[in-house]
């Protein structure tokens, strides 16, 4: 009897929670059908049937989490017909070409594939090959420690020959995003006394399940708590000229872009050229040295109903005013229905949060993992200042507050950059 | 040194030999005439009609012949015009000359070489594209060589009609006056059963034989260009197979794609898988891949489909990306 199993959604993922199933037992079930929800600490995702048949037995219930590689469900065995042969037949003779690419080509004629998984082709059945494990037990390494690049992330022999060359360069690339990600390997925060042992009046109360990102967040602010010596500064703008330039463009830029202009694309475009004029708060600490990235790739962090979110503007220093609006409009839009991929979730070299958004007007955010630096745009407020001619006037001004890693940045450098992301916001250009 | 194509290294291969050795006689359809594809063009004039022999159309009877010479002490080279009219002869093949030394207990050989333009890619369709290299290896007793290079294929045309044991010698069409080298002038011979390292690289390892050695070989040069240095292992002979050399390609880069042109299912990749995951397993970073033409009846007449249908250089860098990047 054939059974749908917990799939392998994306790299580092080792187990999903049953969210919603979508077909009941005893219902007819189409090749690549979605047949169940599953959300794992990176997204939700529907799981499309690797088979055709009847569900017969729902296997886990809804809530409940399970590692990759358990069945979830029973198909019908005379019904069934595994992907792999079904395939076969809806495409013989082409997809025996064995190339990835004529295989699937021609399975899109046939299953209506939706060329997740090519048939027989690449598909990870276990994490690590032969050669992999052989070289790890040999030279006594952690493969969770090893980055991988094959396909999905998977370590290759050629990934763990360089770390046994230089560790330290190719551990697990540092999490992008600021607390979420990282998530390229969950790591379960061990317990720590105060959380293994059991607190005064433990019996008191609900305990809520932690949910996946939730335990993924978790994680990684402790790692970043504990292994991040962070420093914090805090600097003031005017930001008047900017709040009457919005007030004049949002309109005409709205119709044009078919965005809203808010005030985070003009902080994004100027952390990027900030960055740009002081790359040392654009980089990565390792042990070998700094990495200093060519392109600044911003994480956004995001606030969701199931917690925070962070994806990430690519090359944000290539970005138009409008291109960065767009650009956030759509990953905020994919942050919320939780349909962001990984892809869109690593990589950040650097991190912007709007504090302000939630009446923050000063605030100390944590550095995320491999990165330097993270800022926060406070709240914008109307204040009476003391202007040119000494004459009070009502001025708008902001905090900016950055937190940075020590190891790697010293407060002249970040004083310096943090006088330049003013510089840039007191000055805007016309959108 | 003098430039040779490859059907000249395969002319120039037979009349040396025929210089060499009085008991050798070619024969074939219309071979007094230069053959179908002139590989024995101007034999005729040169050692008369009583050493280059024509034959009627019937497979059958010249293989059968032929066993019927060699056991006579006669060294009979026989022409079959395509590999797709070979299947007549397979019974004499098989069932006799295969198994002459065996049945007689280690008595006698059957030293001949049977010659057979095999493969695809000229527009030939049904009747003059096949590739039939896994049935003969199949078969215990029968030597196959598919040499790849215009060196190679008289080094081991000569090597094969000096062997004591039937040698099925498989060329390819499209390579006949496609491939040109450098041959020395003087006589050698390339052993029968050595595999040969065409190039060497880290990153995946590409096994083949035949013309598609050429073709892996090419895509391998083209994609070093892009960072990907792989090995590239030439078998030449299927049988008897070069294990030792199939096992240490791919434990060099755990990563080995096999290609031939015969189609996939049942073919000689299958074979090469199996000695790779037997004897590498230990080693491998990536399934064993095959790249090979599908399981179709024939080679289509249009020339579109035949070209879809056949593994080329481009197909085969895109599989040599896949691995690389697996």
């Amino acid at each position: 009897m054939p059974a749908l199993t917990m799939p392998n959604i994306g790299e580092g993922v080792t187990e999903g929670t049953v969210t919603k199933w979508l077909k009941a037992e005893g219902d007819s079930v189409a090749l690549d059908e979605p047949v169940v929800e599953v959300e794992t600490d990176k997204a939700i995702v529907e799981i499309p049937s690797p088979f055709a048949g009847v569900l017969t037995r729902i296997i886990v219930p809804e809530g409940t989490a399970v590692p990759i590689g358990e069945p979830l469900a029973e198909f019908d065995g005379s019904g069934a017909t595994p992907r792999e042969a079904a395939t076969a037949a809806a495409t013989a003779p082409a997809a025996q070409a064995s190339t990835s690419r004529a295989a699937s080509d021609a399975r899109g004629t046939g299953a209506g594939g939706n060329g997740h998984t090519p048939a027989g082709e690449f598909r990870r059945t276990r994490g690590y090959s032969p050669v992999v494990l052989k070289l790890a037990a040999e030279h006594n390494i952690d493969l969770a420690l090893v980055q991988g690049t094959g396909i999905e992330g998977r370590v290759t022999k050629q990934d763990v020959l360089r770390y046994i060359d230089n560790p330290s360069m190719y551990t697990v690339p540092p999490p992008s995003t600021a607390g979420v990600v990282g998530a390229e390997r969950p790591q379960r925060a061990a317990p720590t006394a105060a959380t293994a042992a059991p607190a005064p009046g433990a019996a008191d109360g609900d305990v809520v399940p932690l949910s996946a990102t939730r335990r993924t967040i978790a994680a990684h602010m402790l790692r970043s708590h504990q292994s991040i010596p962070v420093a914090w500064m805090m600097v003031e703008a005017d930001v008047t000229a900017l709040v009457q330039m919005r007030e004049r463009a949002k309109q005409a830029f709205e119709q044009r872009e078919g965005v809203r202009l808010t005030f985070l694309p003009f902080f994004i475009e100027a952390l990027a050229a900030a960055l740009r004029e002081h790359p040392l708060l654009n980089a990565t600490y390792e042990d070998a040295g700094l990495r200093m990235h060519d392109q600044a790739h911003i994480g956004v962090a995001v606030a969701t109903d199931s917690g925070l979110l962070v994806p990430v503007l690519r090359n944000a220093g290539d970005l138009s005013l409008a291109g960065i609006a767009r650009e956030v409009a759509r990953l905020a839009g994919k942050a919320q229905a939780r349909k962001l991929t990984i892809e869109e979730m690593r990589g950040a070299t650097c991190t912007i949060d709007n504090t302000g958004a939630f009446g923050s007007v000063i605030s100390k955010p944590i550095v995320p993992v491999g990165q330097v630096a993270i800022v926060t745009t406070e709240l914008i407020r109307r204040e009476l200042r003391p202007g040119g001619d000494d004459a009070f006037g009502v001025r708008s001004v902001i905090n900016l507050c950055i937190s940075f890693d020590h190891r790697a940045v010293d407060g002249a450098d970040a004083g310096r950059f943090m006088q330049a992301l003013r510089q840039r916001v007191e000055s805007p250009r016309e959108p | 040194m003098a430039l040779k194509t490859y059907i000249e290294a395969i002319r120039d291969a037979l009349i040396e030999e025929m210089d060499r050795a009085p008991n050798m006689l070619v024969l074939g359809e219309d071979i007094q005439e230069g053959g179908v594809f002139r590989a024995t063009d101007g034999m005729l004039e040169r050692f008369g009609p009583q050493r280059v022999l024509d034959t009627p159309l019937a497979e059958s009877s010249i293989v059968g012949v032929s066993i019927g010479m060699a056991t006579n002490g006669c060294l009979p080279v026989a022409e079959l015009q395509f590999a797709d009219f070979a299947y007549p002869a397979f019974n004499q093949l098989i069932s006799e000359a295969a198994r002459w030394r065996y049945r007689s207990y280690n008595g006698w050989g059957c030293p001949m070489v049977v010659r057979i333009p095999y493969g695809a890619g000229i527009r030939g369709a049904m009747y003059h594209s096949q590739s039939i290299e896994a049935m003969l290896a199949h078969v215990p007793g029968l030597k196959v060589v598919m040499p790849s290079t215009p060196y190679d294929a008289k080094g081991m045309l000569k090597a094969a009609i000096r062997d004591p044991d039937p040698v099925i010698y498989l060329e390819h069409k499209r390579a006949y006056r496609m491939l040109k080298e450098e041959l020395p002038d003087g006589d050698y011979t390339v052993p029968i059963g050595p595999a040969r390292l065409r190039r060497e690289g880290d990153d995946i390892t590409v096994i083949s034989y035949g013309l598609m050695a050429h073709e892996c070989l090419q895509a391998a040069e083209e994609l070093a260009a892009e960072g990907i240095d792989a090995t590239v292992l030439d078998l030449r002979t299927l049988a008897p197979l070069d294990r030792d050399a199939i096992v240490a390609a791919a434990r060099r880069t755990g990563k080995a794609l096999i290609v031939h042109e015969d189609n996939l299912t049942g073919g000689f990749g299958g074979e090469i898988a199996a000695i790779i995951a037997e004897h590498a397993f230990d080693d491998l970073d990536a399934p064993v891949r095959r790249l090979a033409t599908p399981d179709v009846p024939a080679m289509p007449f249009n020339g579109a489909l035949e070209d879809f249908l056949l593994p080329s250089r481009e197909k085969i860098a895109d599989a040599m990306r896949d691995l690389a990047a697996y």
